[in-house]
């Protein structure tokens, strides 16, 4: 087996970030998402990245694909 | 009557004591050329190598000072390791020197004293005069210190839901540090972490100006400077 991981845990959350140190009004959505995937050495490796809401939407759009193809076989 | 002891101490390093016999015999050009040497290498030498170009780049001038004093030597008909121990007996000379701080009158009386060479006398106390100030600042900065924070971002946001739990207003905040080595960090704070962050930042900030009131402290770096 190559070393292509399982997916074991799947989080999200919504946040929005109001102010950071480069402006105190930013208001901007994002999502963060985060992963622990079991490798083929069986180690738990997380991962966790951030998305803005039109990388989320390009995102979301991939998997609903995914499950469309998943039925239609 | 006191007598002033030498920067150099009481007991001479032998590092310099080795060398007195062995510069007789040179000649002023190689001794001319081996004083730059070493004062070549004491601007680049670094304790902390944190990057493996600048430990390269060290590496390649200290490779090729011990060419030239090779080749110089055999220029000059003299035994490469002579030249080896004019050189180390050289930069003692100069970096006790630094070290200590030592005024330009009391250098140049105190080598007078080891019986060098005139010409000798004059070149290096032509680069302590000259180059001193360079070299001590250099010496100031090349300090074996933890690594320094270089960048601090910071981000508040304000979580609305996440996959667990839904219709939570809590605000969190994102740290990102960057030290001088090249490593960087991204972790949360909650709202609670950040205030202890806070105390404890402020109190180290007010133990600092207290120890600027202590006056102890400012007459050592008056002394110092």
């Amino acid at each position: 087996v190559f070393n292509i991981g399982k997916l074991v845990d799947f989080q999200w959350k919504l946040g929005v970030a109001s102010a950071s140190n480069h402006s105190s009004q930013l208001n901007t959505p994002f999502i963060t998402v985060f992963i622990k995937v079991l490798d083929s050495n069986s180690k738990v490796t997380a991962h966790s990245f951030e998305l803005t809401i039109s990388e989320f939407k390009n995102f979301a759009q991939q998997f609903k694909d995914m499950s469309q193809l998943i039925e239609s076989l | 009557m006191a007598e002033r002891i030498s920067y150099l101490g009481y007991n001479i390093p032998p590092e310099v004591k080795n060398m007195i016999p062995v510069v007789q015999k040179f000649e002023q050009s190689f001794y001319r050329d081996i004083l730059s040497m070493v004062a070549l290498y004491m601007k680049t030498k670094k304790i902390t190598l944190n990057k493996k170009e600048e430990n390269d780049r060290l590496e390649q001038i200290t490779d090729s000072i011990h060419n030239k004093l090779t080749i110089s030597a055999n220029d000059n008909k003299v035994d490469p390791n002579l030249s080896s121990i004019v050189f180390t007996g050289l930069y003692y000379i100069l970096k006790i020197a630094i070290k200590k701080k030592v005024n330009n009158q009391t250098f140049l009386a105190d080598i007078t004293d080891l019986k060098l060479p005139q010409p000798l006398i004059t070149d290096l106390s032509n680069i302590y005069n000259n180059q001193g100030k360079d070299l001590a600042e250099k010496s100031n900065n090349d300090k074996i210190l933890f690594p320094k924070l270089e960048t601090f971002k910071w981000r508040v946001d304000v979580i609305i839901s996440s996959s667990f739990t839904s219709r939570v207003l809590i605000p969190v905040i994102l740290m990102e540090m960057a030290d001088n080595n090249g490593k960087t960090r991204v972790f949360e704070v909650s709202v609670d972490t950040f205030h202890k962050l806070r105390y404890n930042v402020a109190k180290v900030l007010k133990d600092l100006e207290d120890l600027e009131q202590n006056q102890i402290i400012s007459k050592l770096e008056n002394k110092l400077n």
